[in-house]
């Protein structure tokens, strides 16, 4: 039985940090947990680099941020092998991305040739230098930020590469009352220093372990097919939900249902995730223009749940 | 001025493409009825309506108008009028015809395909027959099966699916069908009065002999009508079928006389007689036809005083009736003398020459019978040939024919000879009917064609009462054996189906085969009158109950049908559950669903509970403990507490709102 109140903690103390954004929260922690990458997209100032901040040090994890511009290059990321001159021979000096937590900030402001680097770490949790194969570490978790796309200088995210994060998410705007509270509160940064682990990497991958093995149902494996059926009905859809898209669909519901406190998957679960999992990887024929978050309110509404 | 298209149609171009096939298919068999320029004219309208929908450009307005103006000149001119069966189907074909050119929104589809099923129907004012049913029904399906698209779905259905649809509704509409076919009240005559036009293209013999009339139902291959014996039917040169009988001659044609007077009927003998049913191809007359000669009048008949079968009414309709015939009765031994003077009667002018002969052979002989087959000799003597294709006749037809040309058939013979019987001071008139009859290899009747239709004469002998002579025979017996075939020679000029060779053929083998299945069609179908409907429902014991009881039972069945269907759609559709949870929830949406909570198709039960809950606060302790126990056995594998459940449903029930 994975541990309840373990999972609750890290959310509370969360909370205490980025205001009146739990369900975001949760669905982070989801997107860990189910061992995928997060992908952020908001304008500047929302919180993006707090949250996973506070992430690593809630979970007791390394941190780092890489900030991608135009001419970051590889060897940024990844590390690169140096002369050493003492010893008389080149040794490799690990990139940023060595590291549990790696913050990606604006991926989409550097070259295809270096988002493909980190991207091509995220999909295989090694990374290839120099011809040697070194291991990243355990666990591995990317949250990469994005400005919307209409912004100038950007390099937007091919759909090929969006498929690759679990999720996506938006901040948004706090509340009014959240808002306040910040406001009014102590400075962020005084209080990520102040955060103390709640717990480890170790016990961060038992959890991971125990998402697995929540029991996913015949009912709900149906109704995660009718879901992926109905997105791959023509003229629907210009993009439809890929088998990956629908892995990640029930890995992200079998997290959630963990954060629940249940050993089992509700349709509820899928349906909560669905936003987070599905809104970048669909692209509706009719009504261009509307909101990702509306496109799945739809397809939720339109798939009766066997 | 700039011209302003009309808007466009909003239908998809599969549905017109559905429609526009649909309404040619119930057009095309009218070509067999009304003038081909209407229905020709109707389909090319379709072919440019439907060039146009393509083009997103419909006529104007006024174009239109001007065409429904002309298309209804154009019926004016054809038949003098606008109703009536022919004039008023032409319409319906041409505005339909026109309808698509105005083919903007789905109701302008729907209004024409039903008009369509109209026209459709329309084929049952001209033809009957199998091959013209089953073009309908081919036609009924396209309809519905284009109805069936227009009232779908966001997507159009394939052709295959569509078909399926409308042929399971037609075949559901079957029982319908025999109900109402059954049962419905039927009225003698079509249920309507049949316009007089409709008369036209019946072929029969007609109250009228004038030259020519009968060699013209010797062209046709029609059939008559067919009957079935009870025992044996007599034999060839026996079946002489009896028709109106002609006593009235002007000079040069024969008619049915006024007849005022009585005969004393027919004299019937000890002798048991034949009996056998008669299923009659509609003529457009009043004759029913019966062997000669015949006993009581079936029911909805006459027996007149010459011993024809006459109804009120023309037959427009295949009738079936059964008859009695006594072939060795006798009638009329004394002669009512307004009939003699009736039989006896020549226009003073006419066949001078004839009369002269007929005077010999009366002062030659004293017995009638001695100058009748006196008569019989001079027709046998004389080079008398039978033929088809007499020549004209100029002067007196009879007198030209005696003594001139001697060349024709049995109107000439049959015609001739009664006037010299009558100028020889015999009562004599003229009989026409058929003659013969082809006895089906494959079934148990005989068929008798217009083709076997003949004339013979009566002559009334004192003390034999009237006597048949047919001095067709004299000249050749075959045809009175075996048929007109039998006597003229391949080389005669007649359609094959007359012709000797005929007979034996494969065609003619496939022929016979087909009159059968015609004969079922119509002894079985269309003979089924309002005399076959009250016998039916004697045989049912429905026949006391009156019309309002039998509409009552009618409609009672039509609603058990209709029910019926519900219940195996029903059935067929019914909840199949994969567990008890599935069949436990179910119930508690159906009693949520009481209440105004419906699950919307993607609310998840956990989601229609909580919004119940919220909306009836009473049940959420309730529901919260019945789903929670039913997703755990759904979505966990937990095994159900199936009793627990069911008290918390009952408890849920009793929580309810007052209903």
């Amino acid at each position: 039985m994975p541990d309840i109140q373990l999972t609750d903690r890290i959310l509370a103390q969360l909370d205490q940090v980025i205001l009146g954004k739990s369900n975001q929260l949760r669905l982070a922690l989801t997107c860990l947990l189910a061992r995928g990458h997060l992908l952020i997209e908001d304008l500047p100032g929302m919180g993006k680099t707090t949250l996973a901040h506070a992430l690593a040090r809630t979970l007791g994890l390394q941190f780092q941020r890489i900030q991608f511009t135009s001419d970051l290059l590889p060897a940024d990321i990844l590390g690169v092998s140096i002369y050493d001159q003492e010893a008389h021979r080149f040794s490799f000096h690990p990139g940023p991305v060595f590291s549990q937590v790696v913050l990606a900030d604006e991926i989409n402001r550097a070259t295809p040739k270096a988002q493909s680097a980190l991207l091509e770490a995220m999909e295989e949790q090694q990374v290839t230098v120099e011809g040697e194969t070194r291991h990243l570490p355990e666990p591995f978790f990317v949250i990469a930020t994005q400005n919307p796309a209409q912004q100038i200088g950007t390099f937007p995210l091919p759909e090929s590469q969006l498929d690759r994060f679990l999720m996506r998410l938006e901040l948004g705007y706090p509340d009014a009352v959240a808002e306040r509270e910040l406001l009014k509160g102590r400075d962020r940064r005084d209080l990520l220093a102040t955060l103390e682990p709640v717990t480890g990497p170790r016990q961060l991958v038992a959890l991971q372990q125990a998402v697995g093995t929540n029991k996913v149902s015949d009912p709900l494996v149906d109704y995660v097919q009718a879901l992926l059926q109905y997105t791959r009905e023509p003229a629907r859809y210009h993009l439809a939900l890929s088998p990956r898209g629908g892995l990640a669909l029930l890995r992200a519901a079998q997290a959630w249902s963990l954060l629940a406190g249940r050993d089992y998957v509700l349709p509820d679960d899928v349906q909560a995730v669905l936003p987070a999992v599905a809104g970048h990887r669909l692209h509706p024929v009719e009504d261009e223009g509307l909101h990702p978050a509306e496109v799945v309110a739809r397809l939720i509404a339109q798939v009766p749940i066997p | 001025m700039k011209r302003t298209p009309a808007p466009p149609t909003d239908l998809p171009e599969i549905h017109l493409r559905w429609i526009a096939l649909a309404l040619c298919v119930a057009i095309l068999p009218h070509l067999l009825n009304l003038p081909v320029w209407i229905p020709l004219l109707a389909l090319a309208m379709i072919g440019w309506g439907w060039w146009s929908l393509r083009r997103q450009r419909l006529p104007r307005r006024a174009l239109r108008l001007y065409l429904v103006a002309a298309a209804t000149t154009g019926v004016l001119l054809q038949f003098h009028t606008l109703f009536g069966r022919d004039a008023g189907i032409a319409l319906l074909v041409l505005m339909l015809g026109l309808k698509i050119l105005e083919l903007r929104s789905r109701r302008d589809a729907l209004l024409a395909l039903f008009l369509a099923y109209f026209v459709v129907a329309g084929q049952f004012f001209f033809t009957q027959s199998i091959p013209i049913a089953l073009f309908m029904l081919l036609s009924v399906l396209l309809i519905t099966g284009a109805l069936i698209g227009l009232a779908g779905t966001a997507r159009p259905l394939p052709a295959r699916r569509r078909l399926g649809i409308a042929g399971s509704l037609l075949l559901q509409s079957i029982p319908m069908m025999i109900l109402l076919f059954v049962l419905f009240p039927r009225l003698p005559g079509p249920l309507w009065a049949m316009p007089k036009d409709s008369t036209a293209g019946l072929t029969g013999l007609s109250d009228e002999m004038s030259p020519g009339r009968i060699s013209q139902l010797i062209q046709s291959n029609a059939p008559a009508f067919r009957a079935t014996f009870d025992e044996a039917p007599p034999p060839a040169g026996q079946r002489y079928w009896r028709g109106p009988v002609l006593d009235h001659y002007d000079g040069r044609s024969w008619h049915r006389a006024v007849r005022l007077g009585d005969t004393t009927g027919p004299v019937l003998p000890e002798t048991p007689g034949i009996g056998y049913s008669v299923t009659l191809q509609p003529s457009g007359q009043r004759w029913l036809l019966a062997l000669d000669r015949p006993g009581e009048p079936p029911p909805g008949a006459v027996l007149t005083s010459a011993l024809e079968l006459v109804t009120p009414r023309p037959q427009h309709e295949v009738r079936q009736y059964r008859v009695r015939s006594y072939t060795d009765a006798v009638f009329d031994l004394e002669l009512n003398p307004w009939a003699r003077i009736r039989n006896l009667r020549l226009p003073d002018d006419s066949a001078p020459r004839a009369r002269e002969l007929a005077h010999e052979w009366m002062l030659e002989h004293d017995d009638p019978a001695a100058v009748v087959e006196q008569a019989l000799v001079y027709f046998r003597e004389h080079p008398f040939h039978y033929t088809l294709e007499p020549p004209l006749l100029t002067g007196d037809p009879v007198d030209a024919f005696l003594f001139d040309s001697r060349r024709g058939f049995c109107e000439h013979y049959a015609s001739s000879f009664t006037v010299l019987m009558r100028a020889a001071g015999i009562p004599a008139r003229v009989v026409t009917g058929y003659l013969g009859g082809e006895a089906s290899p494959l079934a148990d009747y005989l068929l008798v064609r217009q083709s076997d239709a003949h004339a013979w004469t009566e002559v009334w002998l004192a003390g034999r009462g009237w006597v048949r002579v047919d001095p067709t025979a004299a000249i050749a017996p075959d045809r009175i054996e075996r048929g007109v075939s039998a006597v003229l020679g391949a080389d005669s000029g007649l359609p094959a189906f007359v012709r000797a060779s005929y007979g034996a053929s494969w065609l003619n083998q496939l022929s016979m085969r087909w009159d059968v299945i015609n004969y079922h069609w119509d002894a079985g179908v269309l003979a089924f009158g309002p005399e076959r409907q009250r016998e039916l429902l004697e045989r049912l014991g429905l026949h006391r109950l009156g019309w309002t009881l039998i509409a009552l039972i009618l409609m009672g069945g039509l609603a058990g049908l209709l029910g019926l269907y519900v219940l195996i759609y029903r059935w067929r559709n019914r909840p199949r559950f994969a567990s008890d949870a599935e069949r436990l929830l179910q119930r508690v949406e159906a009693l949520l669903a009481e209440q105004g909570y419906v699950r919307r198709p993607g609310e998840t039960p956990d989601a229609l509970a909580a919004r119940a809950a919220a909306g009836h606060p009473p049940w959420r302790e309730t529901l919260t403990r019945l789903t929670g126990g039913l997703q755990r056995a759904r979505y966990r594998g937990d095994t159900l507490d199936v009793a627990a459940t069911q008290t918390l449903i009952e408890e849920l029930r009793a929580k309810r709102n007052p209903p």
